[in-house]
């Protein structure tokens, strides 16, 4: 007998063949029968205890301590100089800088989205306010009586700093039964605030703007860009997979290790299946080059996968602007004629709004309580005329950034800092394009395609023309045939790429295991063991 | 190599391949499982008991 697992083997089959042949007819044999058992299970569960023991130490002597990779501190400074990026952003306003345009999608679609707490939107416009200086009266809010009504109760509340008042809560219920729209008319107030306090936020933006460079010792926009696209090449670099990553995927039962074995028919045909020319698994100048390839690789399909994902928005984008190319310089006149509109209406509404709380007309004192609720009844429907002016002003905000964007060479690059760079107008478009009604699915598609926008190591999507026919696919087929990686059209199917991207990683992880302290094997092996601790932790 | 000193068995389980050491463990933990299931109850007791 060799060993322990030989010896185990045998007198396993032993005890087998001797449990079989005891008999169990009378009560005394029964007796013996359950007495040779228990025997056999004292000692069995000694080794069992004995060989976990074993287990267990040897588990631990196979681990290998996490490194920092300094992934965390760099994202930090990313998402640092990420913010220095969107206050100096020269494409949008205060009212982006400030996150107006976020508040205003939230208030727009108070009901469509079945937002829960118009409270918190309030709150966060008040407080929007509050950083720039200006502190917010019941007298700011004049938009409608209505609107007067509600956010003088709302206000008294904030200041008392009660969190949640009946009161305000029972007058917004009146103020429904009768005006529906009043969301929309709070709405419509504070864009007029936004508009009237401009000077304000863009000194207090210009404050920001001033301090960020300062601080992070940059001139300015392009300066920002720069630094920030060498901290997303080095992010590149060292946020890849380590040896302690793969023994956790192994261990949650989220790869199969036993595919990674020398000898695995999977590990083999994955390697052919991504090369051209049968390569010779051996040479290492070979194998280096290929896992560079397969890095790149890697990074060129997730950046095309993130492309195919937003392609609906893009080609709706194509089919919205083809048609304003201009040849030369373009003006759009419709933005000034729509917010001139605007300014006639809303002071005609300022007009009425005083007349129905001063109860005059003029010099004339209204007569009756009829005469007031039709002046009340007038101001609601001119709120609603001016919230729907204000659709069309949005639009033709948007478009007049967009045109002065708006070449036949337009790239999808172009189209990601457009939308990044008003998210009122990201968020519209990923709403309709996607079909989506709820706001946590428009938000989490919007996060996504801040990521891909954000991603100065982007490559293919500045070379991919918005209103030109794009055959990308095929262009990043042929540029890797050049390195001997064989793709196909089918492999780059928005559903299939999800496939490709793991058969990479699968081989990137064997190169990641072969160049680290520990061996296939041992991952197998902390991977058993692991699940041998948990079924007994479980029992 | 294995030592049986007073009727005990001591095993050394350093000189076993990785592998090996999941089939002992394995082999171990289904036969106790298997020793377990075979055990017979005394009916008459359980009755008693009952």
């Amino acid at each position: 007998m060799n060993n322990f697992l030989e010896f185990i083997e045998e007198d396993i089959k032993t005890k087998e063949v001797l449990i079989a042949n005891m008999p169990i007819r009378t009560k005394t044999d029964i007796k013996k029968y359950n007495a040779a058992l228990d025997t056999m299970i004292t000692t069995y569960s000694q080794y069992h205890q004995g060989v976990k023991s074993y287990l267990a130490s040897k588990l631990r002597s196979f681990l290998i301590p996490k490194v920092d990779n300094g992934v965390a501190k760099l994202t930090k400074e990313i998402e640092e100089l990420e913010r220095v990026r969107f206050l100096l952003n020269p494409t949008n306003t205060y009212v982006e800088k400030m996150g107006f345009d976020v508040l205003l999608y939230e208030i727009h679609h108070y009901y469509e989205l079945n937002f829960k707490s118009l409270d918190s939107i309030v709150s966060r416009f008040l407080n929007k306010f509050q950083v720039a200086g200006i502190n917010l009266t019941a007298s700011d809010f004049t938009y409608t009586v209505y609107v007067n009504e509600y956010m003088s109760a709302y206000l008294e509340m904030h200041q008392k700093q009660n969190k949640k008042s009946e009161k305000v809560d029972k007058i917004f219920e009146n103020i429904y039964w009768v005006n529906p729209e009043i969301v929309e008319q709070i709405e419509l107030n504070f864009r007029k605030l936004i508009k009237k306090h401009r000077r304000t936020f863009n000194n207090y933006i210009v404050k920001l703007q001033h301090n960020a460079k300062i601080k992070h010792n940059i001139n300015n926009y392009s300066d920002c860009l720069a630094k920030l696209k060498s901290l997303y090449v080095d992010l590149l670099l060292i946020n890849k997979e380590t040896i302690s990553d793969i023994v956790e995927l192994s261990k949650s039962g989220l790869i199969n290790i036993s595919n990674y074995f020398e000898d695995s028919k999977f590990r083999n045909l994955t390697y052919e299946n991504l090369t051209i020319d049968p390569i010779n698994l051996k040479d290492s100048n070979v194998m280096n080059k290929l896992y560079d390839t397969l890095e790149k690789l890697k990074t060129t399909i997730e950046e095309y996968h993130s492309y195919l994902t937003f392609l609906p928005l893009f080609n709706r984008f194509q089919k919205e602007y083809q048609k304003s190319i201009p040849s030369g310089k373009v003006t759009n006149t419709k933005l000034k004629s729509v917010e001139s509109k605007i300014n006639v209406l809303e002071t005609k509404l300022e007009r009425l709004n005083r007349q129905i709380t001063s109860g005059r007309v003029g010099i004339f004192k209204l007569s009756n309580e009829h005469a007031i609720k039709q002046l009340k009844m007038s101001s609601i429907t001119m709120a609603k005329e001016l919230h729907e002016l204000y659709k069309t002003y949005d639009q033709e905000y948007f478009n007049n950034q967009v045109f002065s964007y708006l070449t036949k060479q337009m790239t999808v690059t172009d189209i990601l800092h457009l939308y990044y760079s008003f998210d009122f107008f990201k968020k519209k478009v990923i709403k309709e394009v996607y079909a989506l009604d709820n706001y946590d699915d428009i938000t989490k598609m919007s996060e996504s395609f801040d990521l891909y926008a954000m991603n100065l190591t982007n490559v293919i999507s500045s070379g991919i023309l918005v209103f030109e026919t794009n055959e990308t696919d095929k262009i990043i087929i042929n540029k890797y045939r050049f390195d001997n990686i064989n793709l196909n059209e089918d492999e780059l199917q928005e559903d299939e790429i999800p496939v490709l991207l793991e058969k990479i990683k699968f081989l990137l992880r064997i190169h990641i295991i072969e160049t680290s302290p520990i061996t296939v094997e041992k991952i197998w092996f902390i991977t058993q063991v692991n699940k041998i601790i948990n079924e007994n932790d479980s029992n | 190599m294995i030592k049986k000193e007073k009727g005990k068995v001591n095993f050394d389980l350093s000189a076993l391949k990785l592998n090996e050491l999941i089939m002992v463990y394995e082999n171990i933990n289904s036969f106790l499982k298997a020793l377990e299931s075979k055990k017979i109850i005394d009916k008459t007791k359980v009755n008693q008991d009952e």
